[in-house]
């Protein structure tokens, strides 16, 4: 049975349509059992989850920055030219794209709330939120990313 | 709302009425749909007496949608502002300080974290109502609470006071 989109902040986006089990009714003989044992215990799509996670634990780690800008201005400059270096950029890329995701994939969560027609067109909408999702967030990551890969070729 | 029996629910076991099942997990399924109501009236829009109506949504459910509408605006803006339009290594204190000069992005920046905590605060509360009543889930919710508070009364006092 497709999951329920009127869900809760996390979007439950635990059992997403297009799965190979989601197109089959639960008395279809052909359906994998073991997936039926499984399901409760090992969600297969906690993407949604994960990026409120990530986006939740971002703004405490922002306000503690500004708690540390406030207290000692030093070890926030230092903080933020360690956000410079490349693994921290390529960290923050993997932040921004779980923030766009939250972002997007709530829209479409609160849309359907509100506009129940939209449930028909639950597959398209979530192409819609993939490929919005990918249009923002590799402009932004080349933007993040590009400071610090720079500096390679003027060397 | 939709006046057509959900087909979702037709012709499981447990019903009594052909395409309209009255099992626990039916009424649940409906439950979960909150403001949508399937299956609450007949084509007519008189309500069948064997649907449950849909449950009212906790006040946490409408803020965190809400809420999360005004961040969907916010958010963007500061992503572009920290993160694209500047160079994340090149931020000092002195970059912040000339920023928050102006009253506006002042005020700006805070909405945007206070909303985002309490967006994140209303989220983790919707979670925890649907676990069983226990201890665990009882100390789990306070102590988000605390935290969650605790960063946007630290969140106020830094963009009040910063100069």
């Amino acid at each position: 049975m497709p999951h329920s989109s009127v869900d809760d902040a996390t979007h439950e986006d635990e059992r997403g349509p297009g799965g190979p089990d989601d197109a089959k009714a639960p008395d279809d003989p052909s359906r994998d059992a073991a997936a039926d044992v499984d399901e409760p215990a090992r969600p297969r799509r906690p993407w949604g989850r994960i990026a409120s996670i990530v986006s939740l634990v971002y703004v405490a780690w922002y306000v503690i920055g500004l708690v540390v800008l406030q207290r000692d201005p030093g070890l926030f400059n230092a903080m933020n030219r360690f956000y410079g270096s490349i693994g921290a950029r390529v960290v923050l890329c993997g932040v921004l794209l779980a923030l766009l995701f939250h972002l997007l994939d709530g829209l479409r969560v609160t849309a359907q709330d509100a506009l129940p027609r939209l449930a028909a067109h639950e597959l398209g909408l979530r192409a819609t939120v993939r490929f919005v999702l990918l249009a923002a967030w590799i402009p932004a990551a080349v933007a993040v990313l590009w400071p610090a890969i720079r500096t390679w070729f003027s060397r | 709302m939709s006046g057509r029996a959900d087909p979702e629910l037709a012709d499981e076991p447990g019903s009594d009425v052909p395409g309209v099942d009255t099992t626990d997990r039916a009424r649940d399924d409906v439950a979960e749909r909150g403001t949508r109501g399937v299956g609450a009236t007949d084509d007519l829009g008189a309500e069948r007496p064997d649907t449950p109506p849909p449950p009212a949504q906790p006040w946490a459910w409408h803020a965190v949608r809400v809420s999360g509408l005004f961040l969907a605006v916010l958010i963007v803006g500061h992503v572009m502002a920290n993160f694209v339009l500047n160079d994340v290594g090149q931020t000092t204190a002195v970059t912040v300080s000339n920023h928050w000069r102006d009253a506006t992005w002042r005020a700006l920046e805070w909405v945007t974290l206070v909303l985002a905590l309490a967006h994140g605060g209303f989220g983790i509360d919707t979670v925890l109502r649907r676990r069983p009543v226990g201890t665990s889930t009882t100390i789990t919710r306070v102590a988000s609470a605390v935290v969650i508070g605790g960063l946007a009364v630290a969140a106020t006092v830094v963009v009040l006071t910063y100069r």
